[in-house]
């Protein structure tokens, strides 16, 4: 997501991306989402940071391809 | 694949001698590493054969899914180094280079960026519950 997210702010790079990369966010934090729901409690900090990570970059992606 | 991995990372990436930063180095590397991940695939049986790209039908079995998805991360890796050029600003700074000299970036090397870009988005849009692997690259999907 890092990745795509540093890409997608350089004009050059973003022509390469197709606007699949809007769904690469919903479907990562979905998986992320079960697993967390299978793993069953305490909730990992770790995990609670990745999957915030994720939200964030989509979230810019979302912006840079408004 | 493991071996194939171990070998980017050495070539490309390790401390004081990966090729990776070495504009005048890594292109002849990239090039050899892709023709051994594409000979690697060449020679997979049937039960784990896979298509490569965007419109490619979904692999027969499991097995084959899991190994097309080692493939994405293996090829995102190798053609990272282009990527991380062109990010650098280097790319279309005018380096007269044989890359992309002259203040235009090279079709050659936006081919390799896109190289790189459709291997990680494929790899994380083909994500699946796949029993051994939907974990682990659940996190190389998030964290790089």
């Amino acid at each position: 997501m890092l990745v795509l997210l540093a890409a997608c702010r350089m004009p050059t790079l973003r022509s390469l991306i197709g606007p699949e990369v809007l769904a690469a966010g919903t479907h990562l934090r979905q998986l992320l989402h079960g697993w967390r729901q299978v793993a069953g409690g305490p909730s990992s900090p770790s995990v609670d940071q990745s999957v915030g990570i994720i939200g964030e970059a989509d979230r810019f992606i979302g912006k840079v391809y408004g | 694949m493991r071996r194939l991995l171990n070998r980017v990372h050495q070539l490309l990436y390790a401390r004081d001698t990966g090729a990776s930063l070495d504009n005048a180095r890594f292109p002849a590397v990239v090039a050899e590493l892709d023709h051994q991940l594409d000979e690697w695939r060449d020679v997979l049986p049937p039960a784990f054969a896979f298509a490569v790209g965007r419109d490619a039908p979904p692999p027969a079995t499991e097995r084959g899914a899991f190994l097309r998805q080692r493939y994405l991360t293996c090829r995102s890796v190798i053609y990272r180094p282009y990527l991380m050029w062109m990010l650098s600003g280097a790319g279309g700074a005018g380096y007269g280079d044989g890359l992309g000299g002259g203040g235009t970036v090279s079709e050659e090397v936006l081919a390799n960026c896109k190289a790189c870009l459709d291997a990680c988005l494929l790899h994380i849009l083909n994500l699946r519950g796949f029993g051994h692997t939907v974990l682990v690259d659940t996190w190389i999907c998030s964290l790089s």
